[in-house]
């Protein structure tokens, strides 16, 4: 009921022609802060277990950052799995564990769901659910990579700069399937996350049949007494596929210590523990005010630049409340502003009309990112509904560019060219002799198909997919591809962090060849390989991408694919899908038939159209 | 830190050394070391060098955090930019000694996002050869 009266409240300023704010806002005091930290300092002090704690707010802005003593100043990667390839075995600043996890609480969450990382967990494995042999992958498989220190659309801290505080901010390791960070709610509203790491292993559960007694996310929980998530939008009130999503393995009952007995801040800080400063997020040892998520000071805002606040559009802004990302003309020649314009817009549309997978209460709309891309990567235009989840706004472009990137005929040399070879020699073991040059369409969930550590998904006698690592050497640490392209970013990035480099990564991800239009590769930041993205063709040309990110991913699917499609009528100006004989659904490599998009049945609020995209 | 337990990654030696070495510029787009300036006061340049190329055309451009593709002018204003290599500005910059120096920019970057990615570019031989550095803060 909540959700539904804040809908009505959210549309009624749009109906009558206002330019009201959209969307409640809420934020975080430095008091408020300094209470979470000591609630959770208070139950890791109870438990014997000295953590590192980190609050955030929704946009990532590092709020605080607080070390008990005796605090382990590194974690170790290990997802349990005995693998030794990619980040498996690294050993990370507990700092970076802690925001990773802060933000993910954050970043996966809105006013309509609350997700925390064991979540993320539960969406990130090879089995959905995991160890449910000869089920698919799972829904947000291949999530944990982004959010990249290295993406040129997530922001970076800088310090006396008009941005300092504009979102939305990176992650020094991606998001986190490690249980332990939660989001923080003030009257409902998502105002950021919390991360606790107390037991020096940045990890996973693999085992969800069990309830674990998981210090890290005990802290956790402690620490958002006073700023939990409302019970009725929690995870474990939310299913995909039919399978119920986890929130957390204990709730407040567990706790040792009593939260409201907690002692004040300034009676821990510098005796129980000490606030930290950790290089490229926050601004020396201190604890800030968190911005309030959908005004301009927090990168967010609603459009007013006439093209998209008809439809409730929010758009990304700087510190100067500037915008970011405002349609323009592609660099190849092919979308005009106005084609993207076009797109941007009949998605917002079905996203308006949709309904959502992910948020409470039912037959809420959909809430998403929507970016749209050229076939350099160039980013085109950028919108989004009020309250999609901000780990949308990064990979709604990812898997743009991916989609963009892998459709293009270029994308064997690139690869080649970056030092993959072998990821181009096994697909092209799979598809034929010209694959990835030779212009088949994909979408992301085909590359999805590709990524994956058994090829078809779901069995585990089958081979990997060309694009994954074999399973004895696969992890959500070791993914195959997608990590590879990033390793270096993220590895030269922490030794920034530690101070053991002077350099951090470059703005642009991949080691993939520079392009001219943009001075940065094509998948700038980073690959993603779960659905949600299809390349946009102009005359039956290649002319680039939509990614949309933030609900289920038929949602997304649909939102991409529909909104091309209608774009392409209200347009008429050669803009569309993909031909049919092009798109990668064509293939079927050993007989497997790879799959191109997949939209929800019955998919809108007030409409009963049964298969929206079929025959398009 | 134990980094360097990150097994099966290739290049992990990259991390060190960078800006050690001559920087050149080539027709598929060389990382350039990046600079490090003061941001209220900035003041950006970038000396590469030529190995015999003989310029006919110097150009520098940048990438904004916004989205916005810009290139300089010869006078050292910054105007939007198409993103394609004919309709690039040449800046006129001159070789000395087997050396070029670009002049990028010069003004108070609190307004602005940072990084910036710069792409600093020549023509020679019929090629476009390019290079690509991030303005950081100190």
């Amino acid at each position: 009921m909540i959700g539904r009266l804040w809908r009505c409240a959210l549309l009624l300023p749009v109906l009558l022609g206002l330019s009201a704010p959209t969307l409640a806002q809420q934020s975080l005091s430095i008091a408020e802060v300094q209470r979470i930290i000591a609630r959770a300092v208070n139950e890791a002090q109870a438990r014997g277990r000295p953590a590192t704690i980190a609050v955030v707010d929704r946009v990532g802005n590092v709020l605080g950052v607080f070390a008990m003593n005796g605090a382990a100043a590194t974690a170790a990667v290990t997802s349990g799995r005995s693998v030794t390839t990619g980040l498996e075995g690294a050993n990370v600043p507990a700092s970076a564990a802690a925001i990773a996890k802060a933000v993910t609480g954050a970043y996966l969450s809105s006013n309509g769901n609350a997700f925390t990382s064991r979540t993320a967990n539960q969406i990130v494995q090879e089995f959905f659910n995991p160890l449910e042999t000869n089920q698919p992958g799972g829904p947000l498989f291949g999530v944990q990579f982004s959010q990249l220190p290295c993406s040129d659309l997530n922001v970076r801290f800088v310090a006396a700069s008009v941005n300092q505080n504009i979102g939305p901010k990176r992650s020094p390791l991606g998001l986190s399937a490690d249980p332990g960070g939660m989001p923080l709610y003030k009257a409902n509203i998502l105002v950021g996350g919390i991360g606790v790491i107390a037991d020096a292993i940045y990890g996973l559960d693999r085992n969800i049949t069990d309830f674990d007694t998981d210090s890290d996310e005990l802290i956790a929980i402690a620490g958002s007494v006073g700023f939990a998530a409302p019970v009725g939008i929690r995870a474990n009130r939310i299913a995909v596929d039919g399978k119920t999503l986890r929130f957390a393995d204990r709730d407040i009952e567990s706790l040792v210590s009593a939260p409201a007995a907690a002692p004040a801040f300034a009676a821990i800080n510098g005796v129980l523990g000490t606030v930290q400063a950790v290089t490229g997020y926050t601004n020396g040892a201190v604890i800030v005010d968190g911005q309030a998520f959908g005004t301009a000071a927090s990168g967010y805002r609603l459009d007013n630049s006439g093209l998209f606040a008809d439809l409730n559009g929010f758009v990304l802004v700087d510190g100067t409340n500037t915008q970011r990302f405002a349609p323009r003309d592609a660099t190849d020649g092919g979308l005009t502003r106005a084609e993207v314009t076009g797109i941007l817009r009949a998605g917002l549309q079905v996203a308006n009309a949709g309904r959502a997978q992910i948020r409470r209460p039912l037959n809420d709309q959909i809430h998403v990112t929507l970016s749209v891309v050229d076939t350099a990567g160039t980013v085109l235009g950028v919108v989004r509904t009020p309250d999609g989840p901000v780990f949308g706004t990064d990979v709604s472009l990812q898997k743009a560019r991916s989609a963009a990137f892998f459709s293009n005929v270029a994308a064997a040399a690139d690869l080649t060219a970056g030092g993959f070879a072998s990821y181009v020699a096994s697909t092209r073991a799979l598809l034929g002799p010209n694959a990835l040059a030779d212009g088949f369409a994909y979408a992301a969930r085909s590359i999805g198909n590709l990524a994956r550590p058994f090829f078809p998904d779901g069995n585990s006698n089958n081979q990997p997919g060309p694009l994954s690592r074999p399973f004895p050497s696969w992890s959500p640490f070791s993914t195959g591809l997608q990590l590879d392209l990033i390793a270096n970013n993220v590895v030269q990035h922490l030794n920034f962090v530690t101070g053991a480099s002077g350099v951090d990564t470059a703005v642009g991800c991949t080691g993939l060849p520079l392009q001219v239009a943009t001075g940065m590769p094509r998948l700038a930041n980073g690959l993603q390989i779960f659905a949600g993205g299809v390349p946009v063709y102009k005359n039956g040309v290649l002319a680039g991408a939509i990614g949309i990110s933030g609900d289920g991913i038929d949602q997304d699917d649909m939102i991409a694919f529909l909104g091309t499609h209608n774009a392409g009528l209200q347009l008429a100006s050669g803009v569309a899908n993909a031909p049919m004989a092009l798109r990668a659904d064509n293939l079927a490599p050993q007989g497997i038939r790879l799959r191109y998009v997949s939209c929800p049945f019955r998919p809108f609020v007030n409409d009963d159209t049964q298969t929206p995209c079929s025959g398009k | 830190m134990n980094l360097a337990r990150t097994t099966g990654l290739a290049g992990l030696g990259l991390l060190v050394a960078l800006g050690a070495q001559a920087e050149t510029l080539n027709s598929k787009g060389a990382r350039l070391a990046p600079v490090k300036v003061p941001i209220a006061a900035a003041n950006v340049g970038k000396t590469v060098e030529l190995g015999g190329d003989v310029p006919t055309a110097s150009h520098v451009m940048a990438s904004m955090p916004d989205g916005r593709s810009l290139q300089r002018t010869n006078q050292g204003y910054w105007l939007p930019w198409d993103g394609t290599p004919a309709s690039l500005i040449d800046n006129g910059f001159q070789p000395t000694g087997g050396l070029l120096t670009f002049k990028v920019l010069k003004e108070d970057l609190t307004q602005r996002f940072l990084p910036v990615t710069v792409t600093v570019a020549y023509r020679a031989g019929g090629q476009l050869k390019f290079g690509v550095f991030d303005v950081v803060p100190e």
